[in-house]
């Protein structure tokens, strides 16, 4: 079942200024999808807009299978969501904050205690929201949108900010929530690694358009075919020849190949016929293909 | 029904430790106490003549100072800083993504205010009442103990100041919503203020359709202007109920079409 459906969404703040154009995501019921996009591409336009924040007169969004406008209330009790920040009183305590939210979801009162112990807040529930840290904050916020348990969670870059252990710790929540009770998690980030170990599926957003959308693995195999290897010899032309004829055709470049490979074993190979021919080798350098790179290059073309 | 007391019960817990409580209890003991003082000082003044009721006086000079600027002021205040708890903490983006309608939202929103003004007057009467007697007993030439304030007239003085009150909480209210810098209705209201004693001591006619006028007017009435009553609403009165509904209109569909926090 798909769970976030938009067709064709374009929004602009000022007439002719489209922020987004052509928006057509689709989360899968059961995935943990990272919206990854540079800063200003739209991805927290995209989920004001998912949440109703944002004024949208086409019936093209749809969540749980119904149009968001006709069906708010319903698709809102089965959602929760966190906003950049998190929206808190901060003269409040922490336990009063989620009390707020459970009357107005109407939830049972243990749920309060059950989303405490989920995000490790129970022991400064009763201490003012100011007092806490960043990290506080950022996991009452999760509980806040964990209270009634939703089916769907959506998060606007909930690590934004956090150090280390406190990205581990939400990765490691968020990942129990979608295996334990099999939540769908619609995350954004601005960073790929921050969110690479736990995505099954990712859109990528560049200025206001979808330049990516699919499984983590179809990505994976991207950043493979896109593996390269720069080679400087004593004959380039005649290195290029000989590699030519076994494997994928290098480039030439200035002063250097640019081979393309899929496995190390295919280096050790390059590297062996070029010895076994008297082609003396200066330099081998493997190109920067990780994940973050393959991101940064979708996201400038 | 159910619903609403839940949903008016949050708007209680969100105002937990605000200055807004403090504004109701404070609010409500400030004029009692101020005119307590001055009888206890200028007391030699104010020893009643014989068959003369110096509740009376009491009350005069109590609600005149309510009326002047202090009521309206105040529900201006608690309007900004009901509103501010929103506003400061960026928590109407989180509101508005609960299953709640919005227009719920905004009526629970209008019946807690409702609520802690209705607070001050219930508050108001026990405070006063009290610092009268109070008073009396300090000093018993000003003859307090020895007679009874007009409880009728009390009451009907506060249901009255409350009518009253309610077209400049909808300006106010309408205001609130529309701009978070709460600077910016306080202005108003002070500018308000400027004007409509500036209208009273003009002896301008219009003063009856000036809503910071109302306060005043309910405890003394502009002689210069024909009081019409609609049955136990003088004319003021009924206007502020109309400012009231038109204000009320205008923040709802602002609130509902516009507003995104």
């Amino acid at each position: 079942m798909t769970i976030i459906e938009t067709q064709n969404l374009d929004f602009a703040f000022s007439k002719g200024d489209l922020v987004l154009e052509g928006l057509n995501l689709k989360v899968e019921q059961g995935s943990i999808y990272g919206f990854l996009g540079p800063n200003g591409s739209g991805k927290t336009t995209t989920i004001r807009l998912l949440l109703g924040l944002l004024p949208n007169s086409k019936d093209n969004i749809k969540l749980f299978g119904h149009n968001f406008k006709n069906d708010r209330i319903n698709i809102l009790s089965k959602t929760g969501s966190l906003i950049e920040q998190p929206s808190l009183y901060e003269h409040l305590s922490g336990f009063d904050n989620l009390e707020i939210t459970r009357r107005i979801r109407n939830a049972n009162k243990n749920s309060i205690d059950k989303a405490l112990e989920l995000v490790d807040l129970k022991t400064a529930s009763g201490k003012k929201v100011k007092e806490y840290s960043l990290g506080m904050k950022q996991r009452l916020g999760l509980a806040i949108a964990l209270l009634s348990e939703p089916e769907l969670l959506i998060l606007d870059e909930p690590v934004n900010g956090l150090d280390p252990n406190g990205i581990i710790e939400i990765r490691e929540l968020l990942l129990k929530l979608n295996k334990e009770n099999g939540i769908t998690i619609f995350l954004s980030s601005h960073l790929l690694s921050e969110i690479e170990k736990i995505v099954t599926h990712l859109g990528v957003l560049s200025k206001g358009k979808l330049v990516f959308q699919g499984q983590y693995n179809d990505l994976k195999e991207l950043q493979n075919k896109s593996a390269t290897i720069h080679i400087e010899t004593s004959d380039n032309q005649k290195a290029s020849e000989i590699i030519s004829a076994k494997f994928q055709a290098p480039s030439l470049l200035n002063s250097h190949l640019m081979v393309h490979y899929q496995d190390k074993e295919q280096i050790a190979a390059i590297c062996k016929l070029l010895v076994e021919t008297n082609i003396d080798i200066y330099k081998m350098q493997l190109q920067n293909n990780d994940l973050e790179n393959i991101f940064l290059e979708i996201t400038k073309n | 029904m159910q619903n609403v007391i839940r949903n008016v019960g949050t708007e209680f817990i969100k105002s937990k430790k605000t200055f807004a409580w403090w504004l109701v209890i404070l609010g409500a003991a400030f004029m009692p106490v101020f005119v307590s003082f001055v009888f206890l000082s200028k007391w030699k003044h104010l020893i009643p003549q014989q068959g003369h009721n110096p509740w009376d006086d009491f009350t005069e000079m109590s609600w005149k100072g309510m009326g002047f600027l202090y009521t309206p002021l105040f529900i201006v205040l608690l309007t900004c800083l009901f509103f501010n708890i929103e506003h400061k903490n960026n928590t109407w983006k989180h509101i508005f993504t609960l299953p709640i309608l919005k227009s719920s939202i905004y009526l629970n929103k209008l019946l807690t205010l409702l609520i802690f003004i209705a607070l001050f007057y219930i508050l108001y009467i026990p405070i006063w009442i009290g610092c009268g007697f109070l008073v009396g007993f300090i000093k018993p030439q000003l003859q307090l103990t020895n007679h009874a304030p007009d409880y009728i007239s009390l009451l009907s003085l506060c249901f009255h100041s409350f009518i009253a009150s309610l077209g400049v909480l909808a300006i106010h209210f309408w205001l609130s919503i529309r701009f978070k810098n709460m600077i910016i209705p306080i202005a108003i209201a002070i500018v308000g203020g400027i004007i409509w004693v500036a209208l009273y001591q003009g002896r301008v006619e219009e003063i009856t359709y000036f809503p910071y006028a109302y306060n005043y007017s309910t405890v003394n009435p502009p002689y210069w202007v024909e009081q019409k009553m609609f049955g136990i609403f003088p004319q003021h009165e009924m206007l502020s109920i109309l400012y009231f509904i038109l204000f009320s209109a205008l923040s709802y569909r602002y609130f509902i079409k516009t507003f995104k926090g």
